[in-house]
């Protein structure tokens, strides 16, 4: 969790200096790998957990994680599907704020 | 986002980031309100953005929590069970409910906060030995800094869990970490100690938040621009906060905290109330 913390804020940083650079298509990339990372590292927490509890044969709490991870799922799979099943590309169009209409300092919402 | 604006954003987070470490709270409940406020920037896209930096902030300080043992993973799963589902009920809430009502709901989280913040955390007797709690092996114990063992029981799971679903919802809608319900919900439901329970709170938030956060990623709501200073100063933040501000953390940095909650209640209030404030500082 920290090593990965640590990966997601040189990206964050690595995203910074590249839109500061005029890379705008690059910085986007590499800020949405290290929000990737970011909504990765607790979710492989929660495999690393299975594992552990599966080593262990604690089966009740096997079955605990794999019902978190199931929700987890669908939440993510609930929200995609309720924003009109969008693209990822969009996001990438919506971060550098070609997106029409937006805010002072950002992009209008699509979900 | 002019140099300006990023180091305005980078400060905001660093020190929402570094009083809510400091204090057991995410500093969503900062981040939003500043995001919508200041930076202009639509609900659901600010809501997004402090998703992340609440995902940010849980997984800089939980190593700390886990390597001092004062983490029960057993109770953070079981509890997670209760988050991720009221997340869910949450997101199927996004665009069901207008912008004004959250706002007016953000309001009251600020105000709540604020009741909490002035009242303090207390450490509360612990109630008999819960037979669901023994049957799910929650009870536990860690190590005090002075070298002494301290044995917890876990008590009332079933109400814990409730607020624990309340939590998931809001964390949801309003993109914070919901301290606000997880305080009552591990203290005074559960009367866990305070030690355990910001740990094990701290632990829940991330997989609370990821499964909306990864919606909101993939669906294009989360404008990066506006992420790489929220998130770095949230970080930066959390581990300035645990490391340094918990030392120096009194009624003082109390009444702070508190009046800055009641001073951003305001215009949430206003907003709520269709006021529609918000844009360039």
């Amino acid at each position: 969790m920290r090593w990965g913390t640590l990966m997601a804020s040189v990206l964050f940083i690595g995203g910074a200096l590249l839109a500061w650079g005029g890379v705008a298509s690059a910085s986007s990339a590499v800020v949405i790998a290290g929000c990737a990372v970011l909504i990765l590292l607790p979710f492989l927490r929660l495999i690393l957990m299975l594992m552990d509890f599966a080593r262990r044969a604690d089966n009740p709490y096997v079955g605990v994680v794999i019902l978190v991870i199931i929700l987890i799922l669908a939440a993510a799979t609930t929200g995609i599907s309720l924003s009109g099943g969008r693209a990822f590309a969009v996001a990438l169009q919506a971060s550098v704020g070609v997106v029409p209409g937006g805010s002072a300092w950002c992009s209008r919402p699509v979900l | 986002v002019s140099p300006d604006q990023f180091l305005f954003l980078l400060g905001t987070a660093l020190a929402a980031g570094a009083l809510g470490s400091a204090l057991g709270m995410a500093g969503g409940i900062f981040v939003v309100p500043v995001l919508t406020l200041f930076a202009g920037t639509p609900f659901p896209v600010a809501v997004a953005v402090s998703l992340i930096s609440v995902i940010a902030s849980s997984c800089a300080s939980a190593p700390q929590f886990l390597a001092a043992g004062l983490t029960n993973l057993r109770l953070a799963v079981i509890l997670e069970v209760a988050t991720t589902l009221g997340a869910l009920a949450g997101v199927l809430m996004i665009g069901i409910v207008h912008d004004q009502i959250l706002y007016g709901i953000f309001a009251v989280v600020l105000l709540v906060s604020a009741v909490q913040m002035m009242t303090g955390r207390r450490g509360r007797a612990p109630l008999a030995e819960d037979r669901i709690g023994k049957r799910l092996r929650l009870d536990s114990s860690y190590i005090e800094r002075d070298g002494s063992t301290v044995t917890y029981a876990v008590s009332r799971l079933p109400m814990g869990l409730s607020l624990m679903f309340g939590a998931g919802l809001l964390s949801a809608l309003l993109g914070i970490g919901s301290g606000v319900l997880k305080i009552p919900a591990m203290d005074a439901a559960m009367r866990l100690p305070i030690k355990v329970s910001s740990a094990t709170a701290n632990l829940t938030i991330g997989v609370t938040a990821c499964g909306t956060a990864a919606a909101y990623l993939i669906a294009g709501n989360v404008d990066l621009n506006l992420t790489i200073p929220i998130v770095l100063g949230s970080v930066a933040g959390s581990i300035i906060g645990a490391r340094i501000l918990v030392r120096i953390a009194g009624p003082g940095l109390r009444i702070v905290f508190t009046l800055v909650l009641l001073a951003l209640a305001v215009p949430m209030t206003m907003n709520a109330l269709g006021a529609q404030l918000g844009g360039m500082p």
